[in-house]
């Protein structure tokens, strides 16, 4: 439900800022601040002047090791997928499209889900040291400051969000070329392009042809896995900030865009109907003939599922 | 489905199971049948074979489980995980759990830097049910990675620092993911890279030792026999480190040292010798931790 409503509310190329529409690293940020009517009401207009400085400060503060440490992890994680899962890919610009649209979308969320909380605190102390000069009361001060916080925190995020994902599409193609010249010379030398025995022997060897990557080109369906890093989640949000900020898709990305739209994907209540899988494969059956070992020692589980997972998490402690 | 109520022989049963296995994973990758996938999947991979190299080799099966992680990255903070969607991104842990276990796979799964894409999970504040589950499924893969006692392991959880996301949890978990969070710690300590970077501070000493001794007097009010005994053979292991062993002298909990547990460890003589073994080593003299170039208080100092 989030998602839906979410993305119908705020098609991205209405949205006021945009990830991609905002260049790094900080962009005209007086211009997107939000100023709460509540502040005119505290007799706080100068705030529209100050704001605006203290978001660019706190943003500075302590932006350079969340947008580094995200695009190190996120570079490592694509280099590694992405060559892995693309082992048998000719077309080279396949493999950099979809290293850039998980690069992208991997080093952004991070970042994001990183600076949350930190900048909550930046912004805050931001303010007070702005403040600490002018003749406010403490008790106006203690209202309006969580409420510029609140009210900017998103945009703020945003702005991290977008210069770890420029970051990282500048790095990640640094971090594949030299492996992709190599399969390149492997081609060109040996004839076919791929290396036949990474196909049928090794850890491919035992896994069965529709879940390999096929030499030659890859299923629709398959492509698509990758092609759904384009879905930025932070647009999923439900409406429990007034002014959630939408992640444009990631500029450089040239994957389509649109395909993550319609999904239901993060959706929480896709619960699907039986009926749905009726045509499917009988995976399903199993289900009622398998008793699973469930130890639970004393948890309470609700659900059957949770309990499932919960007897090799205490398995774990038996080492 | 009518195969299913009619269980047929073990070798039928078990190349359905593997053809069952195969097309859940391949429809992982389709975002249409991934939910109802991840749940069939995480439920019976105690039964599939090998199920782990099957998905990190199978193409794109990791990256949509990451995918499954990320998406929920928005619904953190503030705190709006619905029991839902915990139950999915859970499942999708569950099968990465799958892959940290595996021998084959442990290694890729690290050098692909996955389980730093669960670190945000460790480090929420909700104590609801939802973010519990999280929490506990998450500790779960980093403890079934330190589960096998290999030193590259340590290192690299160290150098994420894994320790300040365990004491979190440790202070502010349930019973249950207490004690994982705590099991984490131990078997990081019981390495000797492990006990080195604890004890290399008298910050990080103790930052561990304050937040054990918070759990053994939280235990005073409500004991747990599983927790207590991972909580003990910390303070053993600790006790191996000369400094760490003479500032233990000042800061082991009392109640340790006197009846509070003495039922709670009657049945248990395992984690009763190693409290012994604790309690002697820390009575004892004080010359080696002087030999080893003073105490964590002369490093406080500077």
């Amino acid at each position: 439900l989030p998602t839906g409503q979410g993305l119908s509310q705020v098609p991205p190329a209405q949205s006021p800022y945009s990830v991609g529409q905002i260049p790094a690293p900080i962009p005209n940020i007086g211009s997107h601040i939000i100023f709460n009517q509540k502040l005119g009401a505290l007799g706080l207009h100068y705030f529209q002047r100050v704001v605006p400085i203290a978001m660019e400060r706190a943003i500075k503060d302590i932006m350079a090791p969340i947008v580094q440490r995200s695009v190190t992890i996120a570079t490592q994680t694509t280099k590694e997928l992405v060559l892995k899962d693309y082992a048998m890919e000719s077309d080279e610009s396949r493999v950099y499209n979809a290293a850039h649209l998980m690069v992208a979308s991997l080093a952004g969320s991070l970042a994001h889900v990183t600076c949350k909380e930190p900048l909550r605190g930046a912004i805050t102390n931001q303010l007070r040291n702005s403040f600490q000069g002018l003749n406010i009361g403490t008790e106006l001060l203690e209202q309006a400051v969580p409420l510029v916080t609140n009210d900017n925190l998103d945009l703020g995020c945003a702005v991290i969000e977008n210069a770890a994902t420029e970051k990282a599409l500048q790095t990640i193609d640094g971090e594949i070329t030299q492996q992709l010249s190599l399969r390149r010379k492997h081609r060109e030398g040996v004839g076919p392009y791929y290396d036949a025995s990474i196909y049928t022997q090794g850890p491919m060897g035992v896994i069965p042809e529709a879940l390999r990557p096929r030499p030659g080109h890859l299923s629709h369906s398959q492509q698509r896995v990758y092609e759904d890093f384009v879905r930025f989640p932070w647009q999923n949000q439900s409406g429990q900030s007034s002014n959630a900020v939408p992640a444009g898709p990631p500029a450089a990305s040239s994957g389509p865009g649109s395909s993550g739209l319609s999904r239901t994907y993060a959706s929480s209540s896709g619960q699907l109907s039986p009926g749905f899988y009726s045509t499917g494969t009988g995976a399903t059956g199993l289900s009622a003939t398998q008793p699973l070992d469930l130890i639970s020692e004393d948890m309470d589980p609700t659900s059957a599922q949770f309990l499932s997972g919960s007897s090799s998490r205490i398995g774990v402690m038996d080492g | 489905n009518s195969s299913a109520a009619n269980p047929a022989g073990a070798q039928v049963n078990k190349e359905r199971k593997l053809a069952s296995a195969e097309n859940l994973v391949l429809e992982l990758s389709n975002p249409e049948l991934r939910e109802n996938a991840l749940l069939e999947l995480s439920k019976k991979r105690e039964l599939f074979q090998d199920l782990a190299p099957l998905l990190w080799n199978s193409f794109g099966t990791i990256a949509a489980l990451l995918q499954e992680i990320v998406s929920i990255y928005p619904v953190l903070s503030p705190p709006n995980l619905t029991p839902a969607q915990s139950n999915r991104v859970c499942n999708a842990l569950a099968l990465l759990q799958c892959v940290a276990s595996h021998s084959e796979t442990r290694m890729l799964f690290l050098n692909a830097h996955i389980p730093l894409y669960l670190y945000p999970f460790l480090n929420t504040n909700s104590k609801s049910r939802p973010f519990e589950y999280l929490r506990l499924t998450s500790l779960g893969v980093i403890g079934a990675l330190v589960k096998v006692d290999d030193t590259e392991v340590i290192s690299f959880l160290l150098s994420t620092e894994i320790i300040p996301l365990c004491l979190r949890t440790m202070e502010m978990g349930s019973e249950l993911s207490k004690t994982v969070a705590t099991f984490i710690v131990q078997k990081i300590l019981l390495d000797d890279v492990g006990l080195d970077y604890i004890c290399t501070t008298a910050e990080r000493f103790f930052a561990v030792g304050r937040v054990l001794g918070n759990m053994v007097a939280a235990l005073a009010e409500q004991q747990s026999t599983r927790l207590l005994k991972h909580i003990i053979r910390c303070y053993l292991r600790l006790s191996d480190n000369p400094r760490a062993c003479d500032a233990l002298r000042n800061c082991l909990p009392d109640m340790l040292k006197d009846a509070t547990f003495s039922s709670c460890l009657r049945e248990d003589p395992t984690t009763r010798r190693w409290l012994q073994q604790l309690l002697h080593n820390v009575g004892g003299n004080r010359v080696a931790a002087f030999q080893a170039g003073g105490g964590f208080d002369h490093m406080l100092v500077n």
